[in-house]
């Protein structure tokens, strides 16, 4: 398709915060002290499901150089919500949700569970106070497997139950479906907690400003947390502020509260400013970690390879509190049947309390897990249909005007076959290996949300402001998880007022001094604050453009804004610099600055019963195609090559997008081969790095990137999002490559060398 | 295709201070020992005094208020505490502040010169810095790599950096930066750009 | 995160260890590399009041070579044994097993003092130094002795130290010429791991027979303590080297293994893997060619 040629857009431009990266000069959330500082520690339940039978913190409060030892008493309101302004009804409907407290009061239902919050002059006062803190628990009775927690007499996690929300999805007649069905596979996949590993742990510092208002700059995904905050303290919402460092990493680990109430009740009560960060082990035990699904699935097709009936319980286990589990839920139930026309479908899906760890946002947002269930089914079908895997997914792929199974139409081509057949044939051509070396290879195909639940309204605000030197603003307060999301505005608005990407600069992102762009999660930053720069900046471009028209005597059409200069188009020597233009504006009253808001397409939520209606307003598509290699004798497996091709619609920067895709393949792979949050009665065993394993740059393949620009995302210029999409197909080709090796379904991860070792053995 | 513009990056930094940096007393006075540590940091002497139990990675982040080096895990394992003590990789994290006497130590703050380290400068151009927590610390254990091994293959650069994580990047980025920052600045290359 | 706060000394002189070691109230732990005792204070699983560094002790740190015997003192670390041209030369086995040691960040700290005394059974030296019969030289408060390091690890991260006494070095003779060596470290879940298990081996084949005159095998993780597969090398020596002798000794090692479960894999599989590994490096070995 033709696209009008970009000076910005497009480009692989180094990113400007990376030039201080690679100085190490950003100041992330932990790397700012302040004088008068304290230091903050909690005090966290050791046992996943106890009775507080004493807690006594005199020895503590007693100790030289503690300002502050806090517990629930001193909560003023001791709830942690997640609240969405004005459609809480909607959100919570039909759902058991309990209340999380900041600071347990007598009951503690998962291990870490904050129970005393303690601020201290040093660290190691803090430490010992925390060793001086006398609490007596009493274990109760836990449950620690969702089946089990739905069975009648487990033990509750909660009153009211343990299903903390159930959605259906229905279409057509299921039963009828199999029937017409001439092959029929079945298979049960199971996936672990697994851990996001952000290079940076919860951090965050506070403090009471001049005018009183409590000020808060942590590593966070969400700026709005300052609402969760005053309510906490019942202070004005207006009286909280939060700042949002740059983040070392979030991927939905950071997108619920994590350190900013423990945080905001130390300084709020000490007095004091007050720096709180997370130790690796508390990071491992009290942040909420991917849920685990148990996912049951049927899929019947045709002998000619047409998909006709999906049956599906999803149940995943929400851990002890409720946090965002009903919605991880309703993208399990959207993304069940994957990016195929199925006529037939019948889904339940369970998210279910447990004592086990919360489970909450993790980057794909519980696409990742149906996504192993159904692409393993293709693979499935393939083998019984005798039929190349290949094919049978180019047959039943979604083409334009299909509609997923909640009705929704999809309004433009989504790229599947392409994406499928360039991420395959970029493995290049088969290669053999003798014994004992098993050379497999496997396809996954994919379709994410990008952009948050129809049913939100989402918005997000921008303000763009021309200085006198012809140099541009962009105030925006969409946090930077390291995704370039700041980079990208500053492309949006060069592009729109011509001028060089070095011209444009982003200040900060505060939830006060910032326009509010909402969460960087749910892969939206790009649609939403990219949308609004983009109308914000379209409008300053306006008030450019009719300057220089009076300036240079022509129409304001006949005026192109190039490398920061105005210039009438065809007569190149009849120009004005912006810094020109925009004195004159500021001379004459004419406004130099925008703010603007960009509103996302709304609709009400899917139907519980039949999961029908519009959940999101539009999906990223992408295969990934990967090559192990399994030793036969030991069962480890490498990844020898991997390949991912998806449709981004319009890359803004193509470095960033491939490195997103590269950096979500190799977290994508973690989960498959080697990550596992290891428990025992709800109790991790393996809180530490030294037990916790990540990829290293051994285990990272060499990774081939194809980006596809349809030009069909909502985003600016066309864009797509990709951070999320990135990662969606990884685990589910690992599988199915892991599977061709091995000569037996694989369906339980991680596929640890020796669980790969036990199926070839025939076992399992 | 993909094009790779060099930015053009502000001019040089300003240069560390003099050496001597003390730390406010500790609190408790007599039951915290603090001793002294006389070392060149960056390349200059480097006065200090720190508790016993500090490490290094305490007293660069907390006394000499030198934040590039991270925290990342206090295991050793992750890598972002990676600084050079006499031309080696070390943890941070791991080794004591009363170890440096005597010693070298090169943070990340002390990498570049007049104009940016070849690796500094080809992780930027590259895209091998998203998040930027693990970079300091990965572009140390590269140039340590660079100091004693020129021209690596693929394999030794991941080899050399095994020890720092990264979760953006899929390394694939980090690799090829330091394959480049190699090649510009082997005896063959033209001097690096600045 | 910062440690638990502790006393620190550092002696200039074994003897002034020794005394620091037997002093003072409260618990006293020695340091040398650091790598496995601060994180171990770092998570609480050991608090000591006390801290005794060993890097200003005269000696501890020299490394040298002659034709016949390596000495390395307690405080010589991972990275200067592995770069040695003298012990790759002749020592390749130790060299070979040093720079497996986790990375470089960590072998430049990592000392061979610090990983005897840590006595773990995953370590990646001890196997080495068990085919290579090293000596381990002692310091304590009756004076200096060495031993066998055979008889060194006597338990799970227990060593034969009596209360007071230190590591001072390792004496290692050289192996027999001729003889071929090799270290294999499978780590199942990342590449850059402890080792599940590991296996040192070496073997001095007759040139003219092809008859193995020496076979000294050695497993790492596979029991409570790093051990010698003894009865796989007198299946060895006494049978050779073809597939199905190798295969007997690899069966043998398997049985001599004592694992346990734990995170990383069950003893079965670890048991297994000594099969493979002990079956796979000395194939390997007796063809000339990499595992």
């Amino acid at each position: 398709m033709n696209k009008p040629p970009y000076r910005v857009i497009g480009k692989s431009l180094p990113r400007a915060d990376a030039w201080e990266k690679v100085r190490g000069r950003p100041i992330y959330a932990g790397d700012l002290a302040v004088a008068g500082m304290l230091h903050g520690r909690i005090v966290r339940s050791p046992y996943a499901s106890a009775r507080i039978v004493t807690l006594d913190t005199r020895a503590a409060r007693a100790l030289p150089g503690v300002a502050a030892v806090l517990t629930h008493a001193d909560v003023p309101r001791n709830e942690l919500r997640m609240e969405l302004p004005g459609r809480m009804a909607e959100a919570t409907a039909g759902a058991v949700l309990a209340t999380q407290p900041v600071l347990a009061a007598d009951r503690v239902r998962c291990q870490g569970e904050p129970v005393v919050a303690i601020a201290a002059e040093t660290p190691e006062i803090a430490a010992e106070a925390a060793e001086l803190v006398e609490i007596e628990y009493e274990e109760l009775p836990g449950v620690f497997d969702p089946l089990e927690a739905l069975r009648p007499g487990a033990a509750e996690v909660h009153e009211g139950g343990n299903v903390l929300r159930r959605w259906h999805l229905r279409k057509g007649d299921v039963g009828e479906g199999f029937r017409r069905a001439d092959v029929v596979v079945e298979h049960t996949y199971r996936t672990p907690f697994v851990d996001h590993v952000y290079l940076e742990t919860e951090t965050g510092i506070g403090w009471i400003d001049a005018e009183g208002v409590l000020t808060l700059r942590v590593s966070t995904q969400v700026l709005e947390h300052f609402r969760d905050v005053a309510d906490v303290l019942r202070l004005p919402h207006g009286r909280v502020r939060l700042e949002g460092a740059y983040l070392g990493g979030g991927f939905g680990g950071k997108e619920d509260v994590t350190v900013e109430c423990l945080l905001g009740l130390l300084v709020w009560k000490a007095r004091r400013p007050v720096q709180l960060v997370f130790s690796r082990e508390e990071s491992f035990i009290g942040h909420g970690k991917r849920h685990p699904y148990v996912m049951r699935y049927k899929t019947g097709a045709t002998r000619g390879g047409d998909l006709v009936a999906l049956e599906a319980e999803l149940i995943s286990d929400s851990g002890a509190y409720a946090a965002l589990s009903p919605w991880v839920l309703l993208y399990s139930l959207v993304t069940a049947t994957g990016p195929y026309r199925v006529p037939h479908v019948h889904v339940d899906a369970d998210t279910v309390y447990t004592n086990n760890p919360i489970a909450s946002a993790y980057r794909t947002f519980g696409s990742i897990q149906t996504c192993i269930a159904y692409e393993g089914q293709m693979d499935a079908l393939a083998s019984a249909l005798g039929m190349d895997p290949l094919e049978l997914r180019e047959r039943n792929f979604l083409r334009k005007g299909d509609t997923i199974a909640t009705g929704q139409a999809m309004e433009t081509e989504p790229m599947l076959a392409e994406t499928m057949r360039r991420a395959w044939a970029a493995l290049g051509p088969p290669r053999a290996a003798g014994p004992p070396i098993r050379i497999g290879r496997g396809v996954a195909a994919s379709l994410t949300p990008y952009g948050r639940m129809c049913w939100t309204h989402d918005s997000a605000s921008a303000w763009v402001g021309m200085e006198l030197d012809g140099t541009a603003v962009v105030r925006c307060a969409a946090p930077d998880v390291g995704g370039g999301q700041t980079a990208s505005l500053c492309s949006i608005a060069a592009e729109v007022l011509g001028l060089p990407i070095e011209g444009v600069v982003a200040v900060g992102r505060d939830s006060h001094f910032t326009p509010r762009a909402g969460t960087t999660t749910a892969t939206r930053q790009l649609l939403m604050s990219g949308n609004a720069v983009l109308k914000a900046a379209r409008e300053v471009r306006r008030h450019l453009l009719d300057q220089a028209a009076e300036m240079l005597e022509a129409a304001a059409d006949d005026v192109d804004l190039a490398d920061g200069r105005a210039v009438v188009r065809g007569a190149p020597t009849r120009g004005v610099s912006l810094a020109e233009l925009v004195k004159a504006m500021a001379a004459s009253g004419r406004p130099t600055q925008a703010l603007d808001k960009f509103d996302a397409p709304s609709a009400p939520t899917i139907d519980p019963l039949t999961g029908q209606g519009k959940p999101f307003n539009d999906y990223t598509f992408g295969t990934q195609a990967v090559e192990v290699e399994v030793d036969a004798d030991t069962g480890a497996t490498r990844v020898t090559h991997l390949a991912a091709c998806y449709d981004v619609g319009q890359a803004i920067n193509p470095q960033s997008a491939e490195g997103q895709i590269e950096g979500g393949a190799v977290q994508g792979l973690g989960h498959a081969l080697m990550e596992e949050v290891v428990l025992e009665q709800g109790v991790s065993k393996n809180p530490h790095l030294l037990d916790y394993k990540i990829p290293t740059t051994l285990d990272a393949p060499p990774i081939t990137t194809i980006l596809l620009e349809s030009g069909n995302g909502l985003g600016p210029f066309g864009a797509k999002g990709i951070g999320e999409p990135a990662m969606t197909p990884t685990p589910a080709a690992v599988m199915n490559a892991v599977s061709r090796a091995v000569g037996r379904r694989v369906t339980d991860l991680p596929l640890t060398a020796e669980r790969v070792l036990g199926k070839l053995r025939g076992a399992g | 295709m993909r094009e790779h513009t060099a930015h053009p990056h502000p001019g040089p930094l300003p240069r560390e201070g003099e050496g001597v940096a003390p730390i406010p007393s500790p609190p408790e006075g007599e039951r915290v020992r603090v001793r002294g540590a006389d070392f060149t940091l960056n390349g200059r002497p480097c006065r200090t005094h720190a508790p016993s139990h500090w490490t290094v990675l305490d007293l660069l982040r907390d006394g000499l208020s030198l934040t590039g080096t991270k925290d990342g895990c206090g295991e050793g394992v992750c890598g972002a505490c990676t600084v050079l003590l006499d031309g080696e990789p070390i943890r941070a994290c791991l080794v004591l502040a009363a170890r440096l006497a005597g010693r070298s130590l090169v943070t990340i703050e002390g990498l570049e010169g007049a104009a940016l380290d070849p690796l500094q400068e080809a992780f930027a151009r590259l895209g091998a810095a998203q998040c930027g927590f693990c970079t300091p610390g990965m572009i140390l254990s590269a140039r340590a790599l660079l100091a004693s091994n020129p021209a690596p293959g693929e394999g030794e650069v991941r080899e050399a950096l095994a020890g720092n994580l990264c979760r953006c990047t899929g390394y694939v980025k980090i690799v090829e930066a330091v394959l480049d920052a190699a090649a510009r600045s082997g005896p063959c290359a033209s001097a690096p750009s600045s | 995160m910062r440690l638990r706060p502790f006393e620190l000394s550092e002696p200039e002189s074994v003897p002034a260890a020794v005394d620091a070691l037997g002093g003072g109230d409260g618990e006293t732990r020695l340091i040398s590399g650091g790598t496995a005792l601060v994180p171990l204070i770092r998570l609480g699983l050991i608090r000591p009041d006390r801290v005794i560094s060993l890097h200003r002790v005269r000696g501890l740190a020299d490394l040298t070579v002659d034709a016949r015997v390596l000495h390395a003192g307690a405080m010589v670390t991972m990275a200067q044994i592995h770069r040695a041209p003298g012990v790759c030369a002749g020592w390749p086995l130790l060299a070979e097993a040093a720079g497996r040691v986790a990375t470089p960040a960590i072998r430049s700290s990592a000392t061979l003092g610090g990983n005897l005394g840590y006595a773990e059974a995953a370590s990646d030296p001890a196997p080495a130094l068990l085919c290579l019969d090293a000596e381990v030289r002692i310091a304590g408060p009756a004076g200096e002795r060495s031993l066998p390091i055979r008889h060194f690890f006597t338990g799970f991260y227990e060593t034969a130290l009596a209360p007071g006494e230190i590591v001072t070095g390792i004496e290692v003779p050289a192996p027999p010429p001729g003889t071929r060596s090799g270290y294999v470290k499978f780590c199942p879940r990342s590449a850059e791991d402890k080792p599940l298990i590991g296996v040192a081996a070496l073997l001095a084949l007759d040139p003219l027979t092809g008859r193995c005159e020496e076979a000294r095998i050695a497993l790492g993780g596979a029991a409570p303590t790093a051990i010698r597969a003894a009865r796989a090398e007198a299946s060895l020596r006494s049978d050779g080297l073809d597939d199905r002798s190798i295969r007997t000794a690899a069966d043998a090692a398997a049985d001599e293994a004592d694992p346990i479960s734990d995170l990383m894999g069950s003893a079965d599989y670890r048991r297994d893997m000594v099969r493979v590994w002990v079956r796979r490096l000395l194939t390997s070995l007796r063809d000339g060619r990499a595992v």
